[in-house]
């Protein structure tokens, strides 16, 4: 049965660059025990909600009325993040990357603020090489 | 669900190195006082400059090759960006951006193409100019606003604040003045501060007048300027708080304290718009706003022939009482986290939060002193605490003290 309920804020189906400005939102209600053998997510239900409007204020709301306890996000204003926070929700922000794969490392308990989830194909020269797919 | 084993996979950055061909002409944005980002027609980054790494808190290499809005994070970015297929489009605009510490600033974003005659790109170049807040960005902003260059921050989740937040921005908008009532420590200066950063004059200067006890002559002075060789000492032209504001704002920190004298020179400045500096033949236009505050009743400093009736009447205007801590509800604990998690941050500290009965008797304490006294208790208790969270015997005794004889004023949060 499932205790932990996670929201993305949605951009297709890249983590929203912003918390306020999102549109739609991923729900997903995860494992007590994740199956760690599992990378694929699959005993993860999740579903994919289209809000009325962006509003940070009301996103919050949608937050606590439907249980959420962890919010992970890119960008979300300081006030939004701490109300959240002092509503005892957890948030990881500074998130880029697929929704999908926030809540695989989520699970797998390799997700932290600031990490780049986007997957180079092209490496680049070493000095211009980017920090992709690592923490930040 | 159907997880992808991996993460999103991006294109390659095929006109990178046609793009950092450039490097040496777009180096020089690096001291650029504006956020600069160069884009690919897919609108992925291919240069940030070191103002842009500033406001997004990402150092460029970081920021290479990933898409232009989860880097940049303006409003924009997410319900109108210029799409790849016109990269050619210019815009102009007036948005916000979520920057670097969780911070929303008004900005002015400034995209145009780039197109090099090296056949390279199409490329585009946006440049992202912070901005003083206006119009519905006021609004849009009043929430968590800080004001440039200051830390002026106004914190609440109470109705009450709620309410005043709603109706500051147009207010500040004004050009009439701003009388701010209530008790020591509820946060007056700092809605000064927001409202003058929240008017069109937010650009001007912002000049704070402590109305302390000092000689009327150096009041004078302080407030209207001396001429030069009005007065023994004065060896050349002194402005004043007026005539340094131009055309931003002056901010009389305690009204009640200021001589009667000169509340008559305040009103005569807040009609006629001049003031006659010390020792000067003639008036001197003046363009600045004026906002004052005071911890007490302005009606009892009427009765008590402290406040000249002509001048309260001139500045209630618009009247803004902040309410105390004590009917605040929710506040209390709310801004007790945020002050817990900057001092522990500061003193480099995990403490996770408060024990129930410290809740409890955070929720039952009056607070004279306000959010300033809030705020001492947290810092006074962080120092104190050597475990993850604060307990009752960590904060000030008094506290503990009078929590058992007072009512409750607090629910505790949900």
């Amino acid at each position: 049965m499932a205790s932990r309920r996670m929201l993305i804020p949605l951009t297709g189906r890249d983590v929203a660059p912003r918390f306020d400005a999102a549109l739609a939102v991923l729900l997903a209600d995860l494992p007590d025990l994740p199956d760690l053998s599992d990378s694929s997510g699959a005993a993860v239900s999740t579903e994919t909600i289209v809000l009325p409007r962006a509003s940070a204020d009301e996103l919050c709301e949608f937050i606590l009325t439907h249980g959420v306890t962890v919010v992970v996000a890119n960008g979300i204003p300081e006030d939004h993040y701490h109300y959240l926070r002092w509503k005892r929700v957890e948030v990881i922000d500074d998130i880029m990357g697929s929704a999908q794969e926030a809540v695989r490392r989520y699970l797998a308990g390799t997700l932290q603020a600031g990490a780049i989830l986007y997957h180079q194909e092209t490496s680049l020269s070493d000095d211009d090489a980017p920090a992709t797919g690592g923490e930040a | 669900m159907t997880t992808a084993p991996h993460a999103t996979s991006l294109p390659p950055l095929e006109n990178l190195a046609q793009a950092t061909c450039a490097g040496d002409f777009l180096g020089a944005f690096d001291d650029y006082p504006h956020g600069v980002v160069v884009m690919d027609a897919f609108r992925r980054v291919l240069y940030v400059n070191r103002r842009m790494e500033e406001l997004t808190g990402r150092a460029r290499a970081q920021c290479l090759g990933l898409p232009c809005a989860q880097v940049v994070r303006t409003r924009l970015c997410m319900h109108g960006c210029t799409p790849p297929q016109a990269p050619g489009r210019l815009i102009n605009v007036e948005t916000d951006l979520l920057a670097a510490g969780r911070r929303l600033l008004p900005v002015r974003l400034t995209g145009m193409p780039l197109t090099p005659d090296s056949g390279a790109g199409p490329f585009r170049i946006e440049i992202v100019e912070e901005m003083s807040s206006s119009g519905d960005e006021c609004a849009r902003c009043a929430r968590g606003f800080r004001s440039p260059g200051g830390s002026a921050r106004i914190l609440g989740r109470s109705a009450q604040i709620e309410k005043l937040l709603e109706v500051l921005p147009a207010l500040a908008r004004s050009n009439a003045p701003l009388f701010f009532c209530g008790e020591t420590g509820v946060g007056k200066d700092v809605f000064a501060e927001v409202a003058h950063a929240l008017s069109p004059r937010s650009r001007e200067p912002f000049v704070r007048v402590n109305v302390s006890p000092m000689p009327d002559t150096l009041l004078d002075v302080e407030l209207f300027g001396a001429a030069e060789g009005g007065l023994p000492w004065v060896e050349q032209d002194l402005p004043g708080a007026f005539r340094k504001a131009g055309g931003g704002t002056v901010y009389l920190a305690e009204l009640g304290d200021l001589p009667l004298p000169h509340q008559a020179r305040l009103l005569h400045m807040l009609e006629q718009g001049t003031v006659t500096p010390v020792g000067g033949k003639a008036p001197v236009p003046v363009q600045c706003r004026l906002l004052a505050a005071t911890n007490a009743d302005p009606e009892a400093l009427i009765r008590q022939g402290r406040l000249r009736v002509d001048l309260a009447t001139r500045l209630d205007t618009f009247r803004i009482v902040i309410p105390p801590l004590r009917e605040r509800e929710g506040d209390v604990l709310y801004l007790a986290q945020r002050f817990l998690e900057h001092s522990a941050a500061s003193l480099r500290r995990k403490i996770d939060g408060f024990s129930r009965d410290a809740q409890t008797a955070l929720t039952h304490y009056v607070f004279p002193g306000n959010i300033r006294e809030l705020k001492n208790i947290v810092e006074y208790a962080v120092m104190v605490c050597q475990g993850g969270q604060i307990l009752t015997e960590h904060l000030p005794p008094h506290l503990a003290l009078a929590a058992t004889a007072a009512p409750p004023t607090e629910h505790g949060h949900g």
